[in-house]
C-alpha cells in the first residue's frame, strides 16, 4: 500500500507541498508537477525535507514542467510523462494535492 | 502487475486554459495509451467541464485542447464524461438539455457526453488506478 502524491502548486503559492510532506508515509513517493517544480530548486523552508526525500529516491520532478520554467533540476529524479505513468502503476493509488 | 497493462480512470477538474491541469491530464493520457495501458474513461468535473466546449477557438498556432481530447478519445475508444450539473452552471449544454431548457444553442463537443457523479464512481470501480489532475 503506497501512494503517489502529486503536487502542482508552488510552495510560495499554497501550503499543498507542506501539508503533503507532513502526511507522507515511508513507502510513498512525491512527484512535483506544474508550478510545484520550483520547489526542486529554490531555497525555501521545505528544501531540507525535500532533499532528504530525494536522497531516498522518493522525490520525482516532471522534466517538461522544469524546462517550461527554465529551471535546472537540483534535487530529485527527473521524469518524463512516460515515467509518470509508470509511477502511477507502481503505487496503489495517486493523490492530487 | 507492475509491468502489465492497467486500466486508468482520469479526473480532470481544471479548465483548458488558464491553469495547466487539463493539459497535464491530456499528456498523461496520451503517454498511458502509448505505453499500452487502457483509459477506461476521463471524467471532467468542476472547471474541467470547459474542456468539452465546441466553441473553444484558440489562434491557429495554439493547441486546441478540446479537439485534442476528442481525437485521443476517438482513436483509443474511451468515453469523455462531463458532469452535467457542473456543465449547466458553466454554460456547457448538449442538444437535449438545450431543448429542455429552451436555450437557443447547444455547445457540447462530440464525443463528450454529459453524465453524473455516479458515472465517476463506475469509472473508478472499473479501473485499476484513478488519477486526478486539478
Amino acid at each position: 500500500m503506497s501512494i503517489l502524491h502529486t503536487v502542482n502548486t508552488s510552495p510560495f503559492q499554497t501550503h499543498a507541498l507542506q501539508q503533503c510532506l507532513s502526511l507522507l508515509n515511508s513507502e510513498d513517493c512525491l512527484l512535483l508537477i506544474e508550478d510545484a517544480v520550483v520547489a526542486a530548486q529554490a531555497q525555501h523552508p521545505l528544501f531540507k525535507e525535500l532533499s532528504e526525500l530525494a536522497e531516498q529516491g522518493r522525490l520525482k520532478v516532471l522534466t517538461s514542467d522544469l524546462q517550461a520554467r527554465g529551471i535546472e533540476n537540483r534535487i530529485g529524479n527527473q521524469c518524463a510523462y512516460a515515467d509518470f505513468v509508470t509511477l502511477v502503476t507502481e503505487h496503489t493509488s495517486q493523490m492530487a494535492w | 502487475m507492475l509491468n502489465g497493462s492497467l486500466k486508468f480512470a482520469v479526473v480532470v477538474s481544471g479548465a483548458p486554459y488558464g491553469t495547466q491541469g487539463a493539459s497535464s491530464a491530456y499528456q498523461f493520457c496520451a503517454s498511458a495509451v502509448q505505453a499500452g495501458h487502457k483509459i477506461v474513461g476521463v471524467f471532467f468535473y468542476q472547471e474541467g467541464v470547459l474542456n468539452a466546449s465546441l466553441l473553444v477557438s484558440p489562434a491557429s498556432d495554439e493547441i486546441n485542447l478540446p479537439s485534442l481530447w476528442a481525437q485521443l478519445a476517438t482513436a483509443h475508444q474511451f468515453p469523455l464524461e462531463v458532469c452535467v450539473s457542473a456543465s449547466l452552471r458553466r454554460g456547457i449544454v448538449n442538444q437535449v438539455e438545450a431543448e429542455q431548457l429552451a436555450l437557443a444553442q447547444f455547445n457540447l463537443k462530440s464525443p463528450f457526453v454529459l453524465s453524473g457523479l455516479g458515472q465517476l464512481a463506475e469509472l473508478s470501480a472499473g479501473a485499476d488506478r484513478l488519477v486526478q489532475f486539478k
